[in-house]
């Protein structure tokens, strides 16, 4: 049997044992990757994990089962135990899932070179090529500490159900994290930086792939030979680069709408959400300056899917539209839940991890002003570009963003003084409500979103507007 | 099903012409439980066969991963992954493999029979716990509860050729009265001797707590002493810890290069990185190279001591595996193959749970956190967020519950600043804490808390 005719029948088989719903997902994945540090290979491979993930619904309880014995008997096991091990959990109140489209259809991300037809001798000299111009821009021992990563995958999937949908797709996501240590004397400084999304190797073979990083190793050089710790006594003003912009989009907006998180689905590991206290639809959570999108259907974009691991149609999700709380991002179980449709943010890692609802790209809406224009009326004030440490408590309420590099805001413009480490530990509201305008531009960063447990490293965007987003009356520090 | 050690046999013997080998199959029968809102939420199992390989020619490396290799995809992708290799540049990275394995050794307490029939009783024994939960005051419940059994077979081109069984448990539940006010309870365990008492055990630890957080009010921002709960001290130590490594020094991930040798902690501050210990989840007879595991020491009375290491980084440094050689998953595709922690363990102090809370400065009582992250790791600085019940501690008690601070400090600075370790050592392990931690309660001075400013 091929994989079509396994799933298929797959499906047949558990309808047959009393399935109130199933859903058969294949996938057939090449994964590589590779880890440099300082230029040497501390790790290369390749993998190709295929099979067959199984969700089964039965008397209002449910399962998940994957297989990668691709055979007719192989399947037949797997579905038998699903739906053995959906009825265990003799649940008293039913899981329903909403009711949704049935489709035929397939999609593809758009890639002009695959990663498969490239040799891993080629990948490699690139990444040796990025070392060599970092160190060329500042210098071996203003940077002793460069570690690459570069994952490049590429999956085929066949997602069918028992209501019969059934979809096929082809995507390849590709992605570098930069790991830096800068010096200067004796002291340090460090930063992680994302980039990447669904394409081909075009993008790491394009030469803006090195200048991006060279612009940020010649970055955090300056950083760590200029910042000083400086106290503001005072509330200041401040713009946050389009990274801040991003992870503040995802930790303290995505996160909190994630519809399962709100149900308590999450609630043992990864925690709850402060949305589960307020009126959706109509509750202010930020100013009027405030929109925060998550949108799967950007093509190219890190968390870009035309259906989802459910089968429902990719849309952008208003999160908070004009500082309201409207949508919060939901598949077909919590949906079903609340009595509305899926807005399709069903995704999973792998064939043997079950969907969960997940962020694709999320970002804090441009506007219509120039970094100019943000900065022209703050007399005192703070430019947060990026970030190093951060983190939200998991009602994801409670956030803090440490700043890389951070330059003064004097009279309107950004000095060159940079001041060491600023700290925003901000609530969500008070982060949101401070926000009084937003730049223009988009500009994302990629980043590995983790969930759930048997964790789920899922690749997403985060992003921001290019030109900034102005933040009002900001106590720094914590204490 | 095919038998593991014919795959690993297989493996090697396609692999091996090309270069030194490592194989490493498990059958593995894992099933997970999650729970919401007091119900069983999902029930899940994987029956899988995985296997690894990992090859180095000369210096050049690179590694592959099978689920549910047939004979046929292994000579598929052998050839496939010898191609990969040729193309990579050599690294001074990799020194070798273990070339002088020994006699495989055994460790005891690594497999439980029982296990096979635990599936059909998991159901009934986490509604039990889930009742003792509400039992002690929780108004709802969420948990997840992981069992597996897995046989291991390692070989290696250098001759080593080894098998084991192991068994483990690892449950999280979590108890709410409402949505701030939540306690924790963790139960792990390779024995299933005494599961249904440490499951229910850990039912109640979580209702009990999350009833005492009832009315936490927001924490004034500060520098307190904290009673750290074994959770919290081991996400907390453990991250520390994990410096205590080569490939972390490299990669500037570590707190400690240039410093073995140097008292830099208390001499309370005693810990051991333990591949033998009875019952540790991270305990195994020998590690992915076929070095025998061993108690390897990390801090003895405050001073760096020793890391962990495979065969490259033992030839690096001048000295011998420490049996922590492992492959290590990053993100997807290939595996490191570097020094990892097994299970550390942490000598208890002589103080009882009452004793820590005695004190005469501010004192707040953590009993579980989530989040840690670095500012500057080399530096150790770093915050992370309690959650669940946290406590202002007055007159020797527990006093009133409180809410919303961030512990904010330097790992290096917390461990010349630790005043006392309790008695009643636990092992913890949970989404926080990813190595095995066999450790007490303890008592730190002056750490700073802050809260949101807006």
């Amino acid at each position: 049997m091929d994989y079509h005719d396994l799933v298929m029948h797959g499906i047949q088989f558990g309808d047959n044992l009393g399935a109130k719903y199933i859903e058969l997902r294949y996938i057939d994945a090449v994964n590589e990757s590779y880890n440099t540090t300082n230029g040497q290979v501390l790790a290369a491979g390749s993998s190709s994990p295929t099979g067959i993930g199984i969700r089964a619904l039965v008397n209002g309880g449910m399962s998940f089962v994957s297989t990668a014995q691709l055979t007719k008997k192989g399947v037949e096991d797997a579905v038998s135990t699903a739906i053995k091990l959906a009825k265990a959990t003799k649940r008293k109140t039913p899981i329903v899932f909403s009711e949704e489209e049935v489709v035929e259809t397939s999609w593809k991300s758009p890639i002009e070179t695959k990663f498969t037809d490239v040799s891993s001798e080629i990948k490699l000299n690139r990444l040796t090529e990025l070392d060599k111009e970092l160190v060329n821009a500042v210098g071996e021992g203003a940077l002793p500490n460069r570690n690459a990563f570069v994952v490049l995958e590429t999956h085929k999937k066949l997602f069918a159900n028992n209501e019969g949908t059934k979809i096929e797709a082809g995507y390849s996501v590709g992605f570098i994290y930069l790991m830096l240590t800068a010096k200067n004397l004796d002291k340090t400084e460090q930063r992680f930086i994302g980039r990447g999304g669904t394409f081909g190797w075009e993008w790491f073979s394009s030469p803006n792939f090195i200048e991006t990083f060279v612009e940020e190793a010649k970055a955090i050089h300056t950083v760590v030979q200029k910042a000083k710790a400086r106290k503001f006594d005072t509330p200041i003003d401040m713009i946050i680069g389009p990274e801040v912009a991003g992870i503040i989009a995802h930790e303290n907006a995505g996160h909190p709408s994630e519809l399962d998180r709100i149900k308590g689905r999450e609630a043992a590991e990864a925690g709850e959400s402060y949305w589960a206290d307020v009126e959706i639809g109509t509750e202010r959570t930020g100013s009027t300056a405030v929109t925060v999108i998550d949108d799967p259907s950007i093509p190219g974009s890190g968390g870009y899917y035309k259906y989802d691991d459910e089968g429902v149609k990719s849309r952008a999700r208003y999160l908070i539209k004009e500082g309201i709380i409207t949508e919060p991002l939901t598949n077909r179980q919590f949906a079903g839940q609340i009595g509305v449709k899926s807005n399709a943010s069903a995704r999973s890692i792998g064939f043997n991890r079950e969907p969960l609802v997940r962020m694709a790209n999320t970002y804090i809406e441009a506007g219509d002003f120039t970094t100019e224009e943000l900065l022209e009326d703050i007399k005192l004030g703070v430019f947060m570009e990026n970030f190093t440490e951060w983190n939200i408590d998991d009602r994801r309420y409670q956030s803090k963003y440490v700043g890389c590099a951070a330059r003064l805001i004097k009279d309107g413009e950004i000095t060159d003084e940079y001041i060491s480490r600023p700290t925003l530990e901000l609530t969500s509201r008070g982060l949101f409500n401070s926000i009084d305008a937003s730049g223009k531009g988009f500009s994302p960063d990629l980043a590995t979103c983790g969930k759930s447990n048997p964790g789920q490293g899922i690749p997403v965007w985060t992003a921001g507007p290019a030109d900034g987003v102005r933040m009002r009356n900001i106590r720094l520090g914590g204490i | 099903m095919v038998d593991i050690h014919e795959l690993a046999e297989y493996s090697l013997k396609k692999a091996s012409p090309h270069g030194e080998v490592i194989i490493g199959v498990e059958n593995i029968l894992q099933h997970q439980i999650r729970i919401a809102n007091s119900e069983l939420e999902l029930f899940k199992q994987w029956k899988d066969i995985n296997l690894d390989i990992f090859v180095a020619i000369g210096k050049k490396t690179g590694s592959t991963s099978i689920i549910n290799p047939t004979f046929e995809i292994i000579d598929q992708q052998i050839p496939k992954l010898i191609s990969f290799i040729e193309g990579l540049e050599p690294s001074d990275l990799f020194a070798g493999i273990q070339d002088e394995p020994k006699t495989p050794s055994q460790v005891e307490g690594l497999y439980d029979k029982r296990m096979k029939d635990f599936p059909e009783k998991a159901p009934e024994m986490l509604n039990a716990a889930i009742n003792e939960a509400e039992i002690a005051g929780a108004r709802r419940t969420a948990g997840s509860m992981f069992f597996d059994e897995i046989d291991t077979c390692v070989q290696t081109s250098h001759g080593f050729d080894g098998s084991y069984k192991t068994t483990s448990y690892e449950l999280t539940l979590r108890s709410f009265v409402d949505a701030e006010s939540s306690g924790q309870g963790i139960s792990v365990g390779r024995s299933l001797g005494t599961i249904e008492s440490d499951v229910v055990k850990a039912g109640r630890e979580s209702g009990e707590i999350a009833k005492m957080a009832i009315g936490g009010k927001q924490g004034k921002a500060g520098t307190y002493d904290l009673v750290l709960h074994p959770t919290v001290a081991a996400s907390i130590m453990g991250d520390l810890l994990g410096g205590a490594n080569p490939v972390m020094m490299l990669m500037g991930m570590s707190s400690f290069n240039d410093r073995i040798g140097e008292k830099l902690g208390v001499d309370a501050f005693t810990v051991t990185d333990d591949g033998t210990k009875a019952n540790g989840l991270g305990s195994t007879p020998f590690d992915i190279e076929g070095t025998n595991t061993q108690k390897t020491p990390i801090f003895d009375k405050g001073a760096l001591v020793g890391i962990v290491h495979n065969a490259t980084s033992a030839k690096m440094f001048g000295t011998q595996s420490t049996g922590n050689s492992q492959l290590i998953e990053f993100w997807t595709g290939s595996k490191l193959l570097v020094p990892g922690a097994t299970n550390y363990v942490f000598e208890p102090g002589n103080h009882s749970f009452e004793e820590l809370l005695e004190s005469s400065k501010p004192t707040i009582y953590v009993t579980s956190n989530w989040y840690l992250r670095y500012t500057n790791q080399i530096e150790g600085l770093f915050s992370t967020i309690p959650r669940d019940g946290m406590f202002i501690i007055e007159d020797g008690e527990i006093s009133k519950p409180i809410q919303k601070l961030r512990i904010t400090d330097n790992l290096l600075r917390m461990i010349k600043n630790i005043e006392a370790m309790g008695k009643e050592t636990r092992q913890v392990k949970w989404w926080e804490v990813e190595t095995p931690t066999f450790i007490s309660p303890m008592r730190i001075k002056d750490v700073p808390m802050t809260a949101a400013t807006q």
